[in-house]
Parts: structure tokens; sequence; C-alpha cells
């Protein structure tokens, strides 16, 4: 048993006024022990819903069947206590702006060493230099003075940063990142995505990466996983995805509506809304 | 069209493409903010540095830089929301000037902003056809009747169902929200509409039919566009020209093509090097 997260047949349904809206229909894939994945797919595919509710977040309402195992620990049938204790030790989340995701009445130095906050004098004082390391870790030239400051006075590469350290705090096996680098720069992007890929290798944990930029994850991920209303309708490599082995015409459209930064094209190719809906029906 | 060697001089502004009346020229502006409050005032921060350059009527201009650059600030500056301390901005030949609401309401009619965020820039109260009659009732004086006909061209013109006019945003997509936004800013017939990145965050399929629009409604209207942007590949797409601002000043500017085939300032080869392509892995 080595895989560090395993999903089976994850459904999700969410009762509305208009008969039940199937979130996921059925979302089963795992991660390897080191191993990075990523998943791409529009917005409303439920990529974010699987990644969330990997870590047991599921949003209020909402019923959800199937598996879903982190180092072992089934987690969709733990709640309170337990439940919290794997979302901090076994399991990092970074999110999309981390300026929302950050207490932002807390000072960073209070954030990082959150789950130590009961804990006695003297390992409290560990998780300190623990923070410290991990921020000069993560290429911060000044973790003192990051450290001592509120969310508000970073900006936002400096944050995700401070983001990425807290997940790391308790050496997690899994870390789960939805979108890290959307809100931030090209240049800021790459920085980040290097340092996640860095801490993540140094200390041997699996990512699982969500992105609708299918070239962030052809660069940083050893298997890509196509998600289309809530279903994975194509795995593949990045390898697979450059040569051109692509099978699903959802997964060609992904890829070749992006804008090219080396040419211009006359026009980008247009699919029409629910174009795959029915190649894609239950 | 802008300049012909890549490197711009500050001392002489970029010359102008083949309109004679550009739909706007900024000289020389300059922006400094005075942080802190008066008792305890912070250093201050120069936003924006001697910057000059002009947009030719019916062309495309992508200003790019990392956060902190200042081109968001340049593009407040020409929606008048920001008063530059230095420097000069003029429209269709005239100087701006926004002092009073009905100059400001003057100004909207020439150039309009859309924003990053759709879900942020509708009332989520207001039915999207409401938002669209507030502004016409604002800018022309059209009829009840002859606006809802006009708000009907609208959503032609950017593809949207005229049927979706009486939705509230919260029964749209984020792309199909971001082009109601953008068929807002169509509304009082703009000159010049400001894309603050506003196509960023629209999942691929939306956007490339966003941009296939945008380019449709320049060659049937005429505006022109800035592109406020770090997506070099959104700006290969779309723009004619490019501005490359780092703190606070054009480092390099001209046209698309031009600069992102042969870059010459450092800065914006890092900034291309940082696009994800393949064979790409990401540097610190």
């Amino acid at each position: 048993m080595n895989s560090a997260l395993q999903v089976e047949d994850l459904r999700m349904v969410m009762p509305s006024t208009e008969g039940d809206l199937q979130l996921l229909r059925g979302v089963s894939f795992s991660v390897a022990k080191g191993e990075a994945v990523g998943i791409v797919g529009e917005s409303g595919s439920g990529k974010t819903l699987t990644l969330r509710a990997a870590i047991g977040l599921i949003p209020p309402g909402a019923s959800v069947t199937g598996r879903v195992r982190i180092d072992g620990e089934s987690v969709l049938d733990l709640s309170g206590r337990p439940l919290a204790q794997l979302r901090r030790d076994k399991a990092g989340m970074v999110f999309q702006d981390p300026h929302a995701a950050i207490n932002p009445v807390y000072r960073v130095a209070d954030f990082l060493t959150e789950p130590w906050r009961k804990a006695p004098g003297r390992e409290r004082a560990a998780a300190g230099e623990r923070a410290t390391q991990l921020l000069s870790r993560c290429q911060i030239a000044d973790p003192a003075r990051v450290l001592a400051s509120f969310p508000h006075q970073l900006s936002g590469g400096m944050l995700q940063r401070v983001m990425i350290a807290a997940a790391m705090m308790r050496d997690p096996g899994v870390l789960l990142a939805d979108e890290p680098t959307t809100a931030l720069d090209v240049t800021t992007q790459s920085e980040v995505l290097a340092l996640m890929n860095e801490v993540r290798a140094e200390r041997g944990a699996s990512l699982v990466l969500i992105t609708h930029d299918i070239g962030v994850v052809a660069a940083i991920c050893d298997r890509i996983l196509v998600m289309y209303r809530g279903r994975i309708i194509e795995e593949l490599t990045p390898a697979q995805l450059y040569a051109g082995q692509i099978s699903e015409p959802y997964t060609e459209a992904l890829l070749s509506c992006r804008p090219d930064v080396t040419h211009r094209r006359d026009r980008l190719p247009v699919v029409a809304a629910g174009a795959f809906d029915e190649r894609y029906a239950d | 069209m802008m300049t012909e060697d890549a490197t711009i001089t500050q001392d002489e502004p970029p010359r102008l493409g083949v309109d004679a009346t550009p739909a706007f020229r900024i000289e020389h502006l300059s922006k400094t903010f005075f942080p802190g409050s008066r008792l305890r005032p912070r250093p201050p921060v120069v936003a924006v540095d001697d910057v000059s350059f002009a947009l030719p009527q019916r062309s495309t201009l992508a200003v790019v830089g990392e956060s902190g650059s200042g081109k968001t600030t340049v593009a407040r500056m020409l929606m008048g929301l920001e008063v530059p301390t230095s420097g000069s901005i003029e429209f269709l030949g005239r100087p701006l000037s926004v002092r009073t609401a009905k100059d400001r309401r003057r100004h909207a009619r020439s150039i309009q902003m859309v924003f990053q965020n759709p879900y942020r820039s509708l009332d989520p109260r207001q039915k999207v056809g409401g938002s669209l009659d507030e502004v016409l009732k604002l800018h022309t004086s059209l009829s009840a009747a002859e606006r809802r006909t006009r708000s009907r061209e609208l959503f032609e013109l950017v593809r949207l169902d005229a049927r979706l006019l009486d939705s509230l945003p919260s029964n749209l997509s984020g792309g199909q929200r971001q082009r109601v936004c953008i068929a807002r800013a169509l509304a009082c017939e703009a000159r010049t509409i400001v894309f603050d990145e506003a196509v960023a965050a629209l999942d691929v399929l939306v956007q490339a039919q966003v941009l296939n629009l945008l380019a449709d409604v320049q060659a049937e209207t005429h505006v022109s566009y800035v592109f406020v942007t770090h997506d070099l590949a959104v700006v290969r797409q779309v723009a004619d020209d490019l501005v490359v601002m780092q703190a606070g000043r054009i480092v390099e500017c001209g046209e698309v093509s031009a600069v992102l085939d042969a870059p010459q300032h450092p800065y914006t080869q890092r900034l291309l090097a940082a696009v994800p392509r393949e064979g790409w892995t990401p540097g610190l």
C-alpha cells in the first residue's frame, strides 16, 4: 500500500429546487507517494469539490458517497477532532487567493504556529524556529520581518509563499493546491511553482495541483487528469499531451483554444457551450 | 506602429499610427502616492514615473508588468479615477478634465473599463438587463422601448441570448457575466475600453470566445482597447502594440510581434521566459 491519497467512486449530490444536481459522478484516482498529479477542467467541472472532499470539506447540504483514504485513514468517516488532526498533520492545503484564505487579524507568526498554540512552551518555541526555517526555505529573505507582519502588509506572491510554508509546517504526506498561482503574475508564478516542487521533492510529499492552465500542470506534474461535468474523462502524461496522444475531444479543445505566446492566430477555435454534453452524458 | 526601435526614450513620446487623432495620448505622466496619515506620514511612493504613449483609434494596446509596476494606476488615471501628479492626458485631441460629476459622465462616454472579477462587478440583486438599461438611461436620451431594443442588440453583439436579459447574475456563468460587463462597456459607444485583467480568470474555452468577440466588435465599431494584463499569450493574440512597465516606468515598447519575437530589456526577457510551454520548468 504505497498510495498517499486514494479516491474511489466519489459521488456528490446537491438537492435543489430544480431536482438533484450531480456534482461529482464517480471520481476515482490515486496518488502514489512522492507523485505529482494535476487536475484540469473548466469551472464547474468538480475539480475543486474533489480536492476539498479529499480533506472532508463538504459543502453544506450535499450528500457524499465513495471512499477517500489519506495515509490509510478513511477521511469521509472522520469528524471533529480526528478530522482536524488529519487536516493539520497529513494534508497541507494551499488556496487560490492567499489574502482571502489567511485570517487577516493575526500576524503571520501566529498563523504559522497556530497548531502549537496550546502546546507547552518548549514545543511552541521549536514551532517558531521551524516557521523561520521554512520561510527562508520558501525564498523569503527576511523571515523575521514577515513573521511579524499582518497579511495585508505582504504582496500576493509573498503571502502565497507563507501559505505554502504553513501547509508544510507539519510535514504532511500530501500537499493539495487549488489554483495556487492563478492570482499571481507570471514571474512570481514560476517562482511559486518551482518552490512547491522543490519543497515537495525534498520531503517526499505527494502533490495534487488544480489549475485551469494546462501548461502549468504539464510543467510540474507526473500525470494529468482531465475533469468534465463531475467525472475524470481522460488521464495522460505531459509527454503524451505534447506529443498529441490525446483521445478525448474535450482535452483537445482545452489545448487548442489557448492563445499561443509564440504566434498570433487569425481566430481562436470556438467550441460551443454544451458541445460535449452528449459525449460525456451518463 | 508606435516606435521604430524597441527601447523608448522618455523625452520623445512614441510616434503615432495612421490616424491623425489618437484615441488618447498621455505624455510624461507621473503619479506619486503619499501613504500614511498627515501626522505619521510614510515615505512617498512613485507609482508611475514619466510615462508617455498614445493609442491610435481602432487599435489595441497591451500594458504588461508585474504587480506593483504601476499598470493599474495608469489605467485608473485614464479613467479619471486618479488625478496625475504631473503630465497630461488627451482624449480624442482634448485634454482630460474630470472635476465635476458632469465631466465624469462625459468622460465615461469616451472610455469604459471592464474589471477582473465578473462576479463582483454586477449587482447581485439587479437583473443584468437592468444594469444595462441603467447605463443607457444615464448616457443616452432613448425611450424605454428604444433602450430595450438597444439592450437586445448589445446582447446580440456579445453573443448572449436576449432572454438572459431578465436573469440575475447568479444564474449566469462567469463567462456570461463577463460578456454582460463587456456589453455594458459597449452600451454608451465608448471609443476606448480598458480591460484590467478581465480575461485572465476565464476558462480557456470561454476566453477564446471572448477574445474573438472583441476582435469582431473592434472591426464593426472602430473601438480601441487597452489590455492591462500579465498574460503574454493573450497579448500576442489581441494586441497591436505593447508597453512593458517595471517599477512605474516604461522599460520597453513597440509592436507586439517585434517586442515578443526579440525582447530587448532583461525584464521583458524574464517575463517571456516565465510563460509555461513545452519543455519548460519553473525556476526561482
